[in-house]
């Protein structure tokens, strides 16, 4: 296994209280595998980025939980080991490459000074593979003596691509790369992180709230809701057989190529809070198929067939729960009275 | 498109300098007080103080006087001084550098360590370095420069004996040559106790720029994207954070430089350092029009300078300024 994440817990202490962004995840990518990461805004998906490079911000801590990579746990390596873990083992493209350049240095600067921390090559030879990089991607190399505002927004993602591949990581982290960006460009950008997966071998993990994009991309894929993960499993089977009512739902919130569904719905509600995190199962508020052990017990995340894990306590009972959403719509009818 | 900029820069420079030197003129001969009681003795006949002011030029009006004044400024020519009874230029081009040299000593030291003080109290914001670091240049800035001043005379100069009280050089000193002149131990032991006053004044404006601006870009997504790559904090700080947060520092630095310029006038004259600040006092006190005028004339053209400097500078660090 490249990347194996056990039982992770990450906390932030605010004015509010210790908020646990990240409640006991583990998720394991092998190498060259693609991973979707999928749950809404607010869920974590971006707080386990961070604790995987150790980038959090001052008021985050991991609590609790090994990260291994490789077979070494980063949350036990001193700041200068992880140092050189970071982008030369696991690099990430980030959500909006037009903040994440810095805007008063020529992106080739910019480029060249990633390779150079990191290995001990002359200028010459950095700026000759930024040039082989900026190709790679797509860029005319003259443009490595541009500013990054000189750049389109798909440009400059294909910058900060080229910068994530410059030192050819074992583990690429994409946190909603294609989010700032208007469809067509979109499109291109996501064949260009395809291509270069299968070219250079590398393991995706996909951050995004966009379930068509990981039904295109990944080869797993993780939903995550209100800081821990609700359902595991391979592509075909998470979203084919979804187990958990949230992944159902999910799906049904997202437009699908075909027009074979009726229409869009949206699970009504909002996450819980998570300075209080509610007893029982975190989705038991919104979920149509509750009943009161959801409330008192929180379901543990189990194989319902092999390789494929759900926390719910109806698990079992998946076929009925999807022929009820397939047959209408649950919550209009679980929150009128009417189960 | 750039030179054209420019060209406007500089003129809109010379229409600040013609307004600013038709003040000086004016708000001299404002000033109540004759110029000519310095010059001439009460006792001697009217005839001879009318024989004076006619020298002068004094007695045309006023209109021919200015337009007299506007012409030879413009050649440089900043007329006789009363009191000194020498052309003015002669005074002014040794005053002239020992304040530069006392200015950029003080711009130094100031940038130098306001810049590093900055990055410092940022880079350990929120722990006791930073509450007590922030404050010290507070207490130096709030406190009179004179006061401090007068302190650190007491101390390193009457008490503890270790730097002269006044002046540029030691009594009796003497140099062949202005290289020698400037360019001795002697004179830098002079210059060390007014340097470092007017840099613990000036200190808290550039750090708590420096560190403010620091903590803005904190939060932005370069910041975190620069550790991700896996770069050393102090690399975060200098190279990237505080690249980004020298541009008010820069607009600040210039304007700063223009006034030191122009004189420190309450530094030169507690150490009685022999500059245009001290000058300025002491000729408006003799009503020595031609060389007042003479000292606030250069005064505005120095800021002036700075600030077309400090455009120039800011096009060159921040390039979205450039192309725009």
């Amino acid at each position: 296994m490249l990347l194996q994440i056990e039982d992770l817990v990450v906390s932030y202490r605010t004015r509010a209280g210790l908020v646990r962004a990240v409640d006991g995840v583990s998720l394991s990518i092998a190498a060259g595998q693609s991973v979707g990461l999928v749950g809404e805004s607010g869920c974590g998906k971006t707080t386990v980025t961070r604790a995987l490079l150790r980038i959090l911000p001052p008021n985050g801590f991991i609590e609790r939980g090994r990260v291994l990579l490789e077979g070494v746990d980063l949350t036990r390596l001193s700041a200068s080991e992880m140092r050189r873990v970071r982008w030369r083992r696991i690099a990430m493209v980030p959500q909006s490459a037009m903040n994440a350049l810095n805007p008063v240095l020529r992106v080739g600067d910019q480029l060249v000074e990633t390779i150079r921390i990191h290995e001990h090559v002359d200028a010459a030879a950095a700026w000759r593979r930024a040039e082989d990089l900026f190709e790679r991607v797509g860029i005319e190399r003259r443009r490595l003596y541009d500013y990054p505002h000189q750049f389109s927004g798909g440009m400059r993602q294909r910058v900060a691509i080229a910068m994530a591949i410059a030192l050819q990581p074992a583990l690429l982290i994409a946190d909603e790369p294609t989010t700032a960006l208007d469809v067509l460009v979109q499109d291109r950008i996501l064949n260009l992180l395809e291509q270069l997966r299968a070219d250079l071998g590398l393991a995706f993990l996909y951050i995004t709230h966009d379930v068509p994009v990981v039904a295109e991309l990944c080869d797993a894929v993780a939903v995550m809701y209100a800081g821990k993960i609700v359902e595991f499993g391979p592509l075909a089977q998470v979203f084919g057989s979804p187990s958990h009512p949230y992944t159902m739902g999910l799906l049904r919130a997202s437009p699908k190529p075909a027009a074979e569904q009726s229409e869009l719905i949206s699970i009504p509600g909002a996450p819980p809070n998570l300075v209080a995190p509610p007893r029982g199962c975190r989705f038991a508020e919104r979920c149509p198929f509750a009943d009161d052990r959801c409330h008192l017990a929180e379901p543990p995340l189990e194989a319902v067939a092999p390789g494929h894990l759900a926390a719910c306590h109806f698990a079992a009972d998946a076929p009925r729960m999807r022929q009820t959403m397939a047959t209408g719509d649950a919550w209009a009818r679980a929150f009128a009275g009417t189960p | 498109m750039r030179v054209r900029y420019l060209l406007r820069r500089i003129l809109q420079l010379a229409l600040t300098m013609w307004l600013v030197a038709t003040i000086v003129f004016l708000m001299f001969r404002l000033i109540p007080g004759d110029p000519t009681s310095t010059l001439v003795d009460p006792t001697f006949p009217a005839s001879l103080r009318a024989e004076i002011l006619h020298r002068f030029g004094l007695d045309r009006p006023l209109h021919e006087q200015y337009l007299t004044y506007l012409a030879r400024a413009v050649r440089g020519d900043f007329g006789w001084s009363f009191y000194y009874n020498s052309p003015v230029v002669e005074i002014v081009g040794d005053m002239i550098i020992n304040t530069l040299l006392l200015a950029l000593a003080t711009f130094f030291l100031t940038y130098l360590f306001g810049i590093l003080g900055g990055v410092v109290l940022a880079w350990k914001h929120g722990t006791p370095v930073d509450s007590v670091g922030s404050l010290v240049p507070l207490v130096f800035r709030a406190a009179p420069v004179f006061w401090t001043g007068m302190l650190f005379l007491m101390v390193f100069s009457y008490r503890l004996d270790w730097f002269p009280h006044a002046g540029i050089r030691t009594a009796g000193y003497a140099a062949t040559n202005l290289f020698q002149k400037y360019v001795s131990l002697d004179f830098l032991w002079h210059l060390l106790l007014p340097a470092v006053v007017s840099t613990l004044y000036y200190m808290g404006l550039p750090m708590l720029l420096v560190r403010n601006a620091m903590l803005e870009n904190f939060g932005e997504e370069y910041v975190e994207f620069a550790r991700a790559r896996g770069m050393s904090e102090a690399r975060v700080m200098f190279r990237h954070v505080l690249r980004n947060a020298l541009l008010p520092v820069v607009t600040s630095a210039a304007v700063f430089l223009g006034l030191a310029l122009g004189g420190q006038i309450v530094v030169e004259y507690t150490f009685s350092w022999p500059g245009l600040g001290r000058e300025i006092v002491m000729a408006t006190q003799r009503r020595d029009y031609p060389v007042a005028q003479a000292m606030f004339l250069l005064l505005a053209v120095g800021v002036g300078l700075m600030n077309l400097l400090a455009d120039m500078v800011y096009g060159y660090l921040d390039p979205r300024v450039r192309l725009q």
